[in-house]
């Protein structure tokens, strides 16, 4: 059947079962959308910018598994969905992105709104194309989702000239792709599985590190029979948290830079790190010669390239974290580790993660209530700053993707458009979005989407009136000298009203529950403006260069910590 | 410590490879001392077809050019990477 180039985009989409598709419109991107009425079973959000198309789609994947998709026009269209697209590249989220490009007879000649857009995402997609030839369009859509979800999960970008979209070819949606470059090896190496095993057998003191692998590779129940099999306890990473029920005995939270004191000395004191799904960032390894100083290391990851990047690696397994969970748990011997876990147990109870005594509204506290409130089931969307390490300390999560947040890139305005996805996705669920003011003002504009959409996103702004994390850094490490840290801001319950959002401010302990019962009762979106203690630092802290035993527990008020 | 290597890239034969290629080696930090691309169609070999053979050299740290190598198997056009041993190896 001959179709345009417009509407193979969308027969494609819709071959590949996509329901969604977040996007702003432009010149260059017309023809795409004035065929989308041809297709009223796809949904299309409309964002105040592309930047929120691509953490909107972003934050549909995580919290779906499924591919998030985005579109955007030529030009200023594409360079806005970078951030979005980068973001999506650190932390391997599966991602489409659509752009249009100028037609092909003026590309190259800098037209209006013309940039090289496959020369600009080069480097932080998985892979992308320009579709030169109507003909090969379908192809090029089949590669990109097969791409986007398959081995480690990623971005990838389909940049189509306007008179390519416009133009009429014979369609047909190939069944299979042929990508000789690319085979991702996914089940793990039996002589090394076998090894792992003999390892993890041996161990006195085991230690399972669990990343977002996890969750992508929907291994959660092959890593709980690990666990349990071995009686292994387990931290996770950032973005591997829920990953494991934080409730479980076997659980003892993430460790890291701002991870609880006990999960960093049990990553020291381990004898044997199990490290699954997961790439040994910086913030959560501290200095490197330091990082887990008594443990051999089995690292599992779908990425080659990953393995003995950062650390060094006694049993490295390349291969899908389901498949070789599920193999290794096969040759665990059951057997205890009273010992190990009496220490952890110990250090879990010297070492509490708490909240001071304070007469005035601390974030922390804020955090517990919604926590509290929800009694779990809510999924937590955050920025990135001090709210969003609070919001990952002070929140028990037990289900996996119930923390949705921006890691490697650590995206402040991540969490609006995030939310915009997630609630998209999910929409029986209760999404939170605990964001903070500074983090909030980068991309406020996408209240117009929830608004518009009618999307019942709960929006918590932990208010501080700083750029918290920088200012905590200038505190610690510069003297305290705050420079372009303190922010002014509007009133947030004033902009979210004039949006058609209800909202309350809060300034006491005694309003917070409250208020978080009153968005609850809403059916639609609520906005929550918490005034809290403007200098309250995130602790636990291992400073930058330091080793993760090497934590800092208690605030050194107004003075230099290190 | 630093020596010499060569690596040798079968890639796509399609439009922006090498610089897909090239990249990373700028990403991650390496000079190219020598490089050399031949259409694999002039190589007489039927195997290959649609195939750019590239072949560089490199200075580095075994370790290093190891994760480079793993980066470049990483390209979706790579197909293949292979390291022959440099002058004066066995």
């Amino acid at each position: 059947m001959k179709m345009t180039g417009a509407q193979i985009v969308w027969e494609s989409l819709l071959k590949e079962e996509v329901e969604v598709v977040f996007g702003f419109p432009g010149g260059a991107i017309i023809p795409i959308y004035d065929t989308l009425p041809e297709y009223p079973q796809m949904r299309h959000v409309l964002v105040r910018h592309e930047q929120g198309a691509a953490h909107a789609a972003d934050g549909y994947a995580r919290a779906t598994g499924k591919v998030g998709v985005c579109m955007a026009t030529s030009g200023p269209g594409a360079t806005n969905l970078v951030t979005g697209i980068t973001n999506a590249y650190l932390d391997s989220v599966p991602m489409v992105a659509i752009t249009a490009q100028v037609a092909r007879s003026v590309i190259g000649t800098d037209a209006f709104q013309e940039v090289d857009t496959t020369g600009i995402t080069l480097p932080i997609t998985k892979h992308n194309y320009l579709v030169l030839d109507t003909a090969s369009l379908a192809r090029v859509l089949k590669e990109s989702f097969h791409l986007a979800r398959t081995g480690r999960p990623g971005p990838v970008l389909v940049d189509i000239p306007r008179d390519v979209l416009a133009e009429a070819t014979e369609y047909s949606y190939p069944e299979e792709v042929n990508l000789p470059g690319y085979k991702p090896v996914l089940e793990g190496h039996a002589a090394q599985v076998k090894r792992a095993a003999k390892m993890i057998n041996e161990a006195e003191r085991p230690l399972i590190l669990a990343g977002r692998g996890v969750a992508i590779a929907g291994a959660h129940r092959e890593l709980r029979e690990l666990a349990e099999a071995g009686e292994i306890p387990v931290v996770t990473t950032l973005l591997g948290i829920g990953s494991f029920p934080e409730s479980h005995d076997l659980s003892f939270g993430m460790p890291g830079m701002h991870g609880a004191a006990y999960a960093n000395l049990a990553v020291d004191g381990a004898d044997l790190i199990i490290a699954v799904g997961m790439r040994f960032d910086d913030r959560l390894t501290g200095r490197l010669s330091g990082f887990a100083p008594r443990a051999k290391v089995i690292h599992i990851d779908i990425d080659p390239a990953e393995i003995g990047k950062n650390v060094r690696v006694d049993v490295p397994i390349v291969g899908d974290a389901r498949q070789v969970l599920g193999a290794v748990v096969k040759q665990i011997l059951p057997r205890g580790h009273s010992e190990w876990l009496k220490q952890l147990g110990q250090w879990r109870d010297e070492h509490p993660l708490s909240v001071r005594e304070c007469g005035g509204l601390l974030p922390q506290y804020v955090i517990r209530q919604i926590y509290e409130a929800t009694g779990g089931g809510a999924i937590v969307v955050t920025g990135v700053g001090q709210h969003q390490m609070w919001a990952a300390q002070h929140c028990c999560y037990d289900r996996p993707n119930s923390l949705i947040s921006s890691g490697g890139l650590g995206t402040m305005g991540f969490g609006l458009p995030a939310s915009v996805g997630v609630k998209v996705g999910c929409p029986d669920d209760v999404v939170w979005c605990i964001d903070g003011d500074g983090s909030f003002q980068m991309t406020m504009q996408e209240l117009g989407t929830i608004a518009q959409e009618k999307l019942g996103v709960k929006i918590a702004i932990i208010n501080n009136g700083y750029l918290g994390m920088v200012r905590q850094w200038q505190g610690l490490f510069y003297e305290r000298r705050y420079v372009a840290t303190p922010l002014s801001g509007p009133d947030f319950v004033q902009i979210a009203a004039a949006y058609g959002i209800p909202g309350l401010r809060v300034t006491r302990r005694e309003g917070v529950v409250p208020a978080i019962e009153r968005a609850l009762g809403e059916d639609g979106p609520f906005l929550i403006d918490f005034v809290v203690e403007p200098e309250e630092d995130v602790y636990p802290m291992v400073p930058p260069g330091a080793a993760l035993a090497e934590v800092i527990e208690e605030p050194v008020r107004g003075e230099v910590a290190v | 410590m630093t020596s010499k290597h060569i690596l040798v890239a079968l890639l796509e034969d399609k439009p922006g490879v090498l610089n897909r290629m090239s990249s990373v080696f700028r990403r991650r930090g390496f000079n190219i001392e020598n490089v050399n691309v031949i259409d694999t169609i002039n190589l007489g070999d039927s195997s290959l077809t649609n195939l750019t053979r590239v072949t560089i050299v490199v200075s580095g740290s075994k370790a290093m050019v190891t994760q480079l190598k793993r980066q470049l198997e990483k390209i979706i056009d790579v197909v293949k990477v292979s390291e022959i041993p440099a002058e004066g190896e066995a």
